[in-house]
């Protein structure tokens, strides 16, 4: 028995052109200055961005850990859709490195550009690929908490938890 | 049946039901038929909801006279909800950082609109 992930959905809207926006996806250089854990640049390891390329990076925190994109499609300006998983110094694939919960490995991420009146949305769906059963059931709990506006309650929830 | 067998947080709030209850219970300890009372499906559909939510290790029935009381105990919901959150705040996390760089990298605008040329 199989059981089918459900798409994580986000979305935002960047005041600039769609194809500054996705100029930013493009270059190492780019790509350093944004991707990456908060306030900590990136070292870009490598990146080719094309179809079958891949963009693999390091993640300079209290803790190194890597990561790498696979690109699937990228059809400029419009769309780019890739595998985002943790890896090793080498770009092997590994099982995110957080204890006790079962993560897919592998996102696949698909991103639209839409432009309008000089300003662009980027919409996001996320959904595990490769994933076992435990972990897409895992995924499919997140993405129903999200769906019926659970999170509208989670400050309460904090609240009761910190009590 | 077979494939409800799963009994842990993620069965839990799987069903909209049973995250209502979940809502319902986090401010405290709500009696059964109060909780009954904040839906239209009948009172033994309620109770199996509860039920699961007793199996999934989330409530605790505790007795007071004649009256049944659903207590929470949500804490492994935290770990749940603290991924919820991590996911989205991941995204939002590089947005940001995007939007940022983005604002950084803009190109001059004219200083002042009087300064456009215009096209007659």
């Amino acid at each position: 028995m199989s059981v089918k992930a459900k798409q994580f959905t986000h979305h935002r809207t960047f005041n600039a052109s769609r194809d500054r926006v996705f100029a930013a996806f493009k270059t190492a250089e780019a790509l350093a200055k944004w991707w990456g854990p908060a306030g900590a640049p990136i070292d870009v390891i490598s990146l080719e961005f094309k179809p079958g390329g891949h963009f693999h990076y390091r993640m300079n925190g209290t803790q190194t850990h890597y990561g790498i994109f696979h690109f699937k499609s990228i059809d400029e300006p419009t769309s780019i859709t890739w595998v985002n998983s943790f890896a090793d110094e080498k770009g092997n694939i590994i099982k995110p490195p957080f204890e006790g919960i079962d993560i897919p490995k592998e996102m696949l991420n698909h991103i639209e550009f839409t432009e309008k009146d000089g300003h662009t949305t980027l919409s996001l769906t996320s959904e595990p690929v490769n994933a076992d059963e435990s972990e897409i059931n895992t995924f499919n709990a997140m993405h129903d908490s999200f769906k019926m506006g659970f999170t509208g309650t989670l400050d309460q929830l904090e609240e009761y938890l910190a009590s | 049946m077979a494939f409800e067998s799963r009994r842990d947080v993620f069965q839990a709030i799987a069903d909209p039901t049973r995250r209502q209850i979940i809502q319902l219970i986090s401010g405290g300890s709500l009696n059964v038929n109060s909780i009954g009372e904040h839906f239209d499906i009948s009172r033994p559909a309620v109770s199996q909801h509860i039920k699961i939510l007793i199996e999934c290790g989330l409530v605790v029935i505790h007795q007071q006279g004649r009256e049944r009381f659903c207590e929470p105990r949500l804490e492994s919901l935290r770990e749940v909800a603290g991924w919820v959150v991590q996911y989205r705040q991941f995204w939002d996390q590089k947005f940001d950082q995007l939007e940022q760089y983005l604002d950084a990298e803009a190109p001059p605008k004219p200083a002042k609109k009087k300064s456009r040329s215009k096209n007659k």
